[in-house]
């Protein structure tokens, strides 16, 4: 009968983790402390990768301006399970959309309006890749959902070539 | 450090299952690796199918519905299990019958398993390309009703 090993550090990330996406959503520092240096983020509603801990800190900087959680506009863990190495956790992520990547649309999305399962794999304590699934669930998130990821990664991009010194 | 184990019926049905993904995409032995009481929720709309009639005529029509060719078929990416939970992710390349439409998904199941038989699978889908995300878009939100008319076609009648 094969098992499975959950390390310690690997068991701390999951537990650090957990109470971030539950409790203190925005906070980018504690986020970024749980990626390695080379982690790569793989968006899979458009394909697009984040790779490497500067274009994922402008990211996840990028991301969480995006969207503010209180109440029933928060995250809601639906099932999250680790055979020591990944890490596959669902959620539904209610919202408030400040506008940021939605062309000024400000929203208010209830949990189960999309659905998100992201699975990790850890490295020595760290994540250090990770797909992301996003599932709309009306006609038009869905649709939609592809085109703010478009607009966000737009706006990373900016936000990184904005950031990086002219040589002047 | 903490121990998941796999028992020997989860790991046949793991093994059974990537076999029938990647080799035979045999739907009538899908069947057999679905318990009675299933349930299959497609995330992109929401919609559950339930019990196994719905799961294993839902797996059925869908595999109905496309081809695989040399260039077009599933590709295993990633799987992982705790021993009750299972999870893969792959690239599903197909050719859309009577439409001739070819195009990839990348799906990501997370199935729980009982006894050697999946009774919950959550399934996230995303087409690549503006065209297969609208034929994809569109045609789940049709499956349900397809679904449910290839059913009552099969039922037998009450002559």
């Amino acid at each position: 009968m094969p098992e499975n090993m959950l390390s310690k550090a690997n068991q701390a990330l999951i537990q650090e983790y957990l109470d971030i996406v539950a409790n203190d959503s925005e906070n980018l520092d504690r986020t970024m402390g749980l990626m390695t240096d080379d982690c790569v983020w793989v968006m899979e509603p458009t394909g697009d990768t984040y790779s490497g801990r500067e274009e994922l800190k402008a990211f996840v900087d990028t991301a969480m301006s995006g969207r503010t959680h209180q109440a029933q506009y928060s995250l809601q863990i639906s099932n999250w399970f680790t055979d020591g190495e990944h890490l596959c956790i669902e959620y539904t992520h209610g919202a408030i959309l400040t506008g940021v990547y939605t062309v000024g649309i400000k929203a208010k999305l209830k949990k189960g309006t999309s659905r998100y399962c992201i699975t990790y794999h850890m490295r020595d304590g760290k994540f250090d890749w990770a797909h992301e699934y996003i599932q709309g669930t009306t006609f038009l998130t869905h649709l939609m959902m592809p085109l703010i990821l478009k607009r966000l990664k737009r706006l990373v991009e900016k936000n990184l070539s904005r950031s990086k010194p002219t040589g002047k | 450090m903490q121990e998941n184990t796999l028992n020997p019926v989860n790991e046949r049905l793991i093994q059974e299952y990537l076999e029938i993904a990647t080799v035979t995409d045999d739907m009538d032995h899908l069947s057999h690796l679905i318990a009675d009481d299933c349930v299959w929720i497609m995330m992109p709309t929401g919609h559950a199918f339930k019990g196994f009639e719905q799961v294993s005529t839902l797996a059925k029509t869908a595999g109905g519905t496309r081809v695989h060719d040399e260039k077009y078929k599933v590709k295993i990416l990633n799987w992982f299990t705790d021993g009750e939970h299972f999870c893969v992710e792959y690239h599903h390349g197909a050719i859309i019958k009577g439409l001739h439409i070819k195009g990839t998904i990348t799906i990501c199941l997370v199935c729980h398993m009982r006894e050697g038989k999946f009774d919950r699978i959550q399934e996230y889908v995303h087409a690549h390309g503006t065209l297969f995300k609208l034929v994809m878009s569109i045609g789940l939100r049709i499956l349900p009703l397809l679904v449910k008319m290839r059913s009552s076609r099969e039922k037998p009648s009450e002559e």
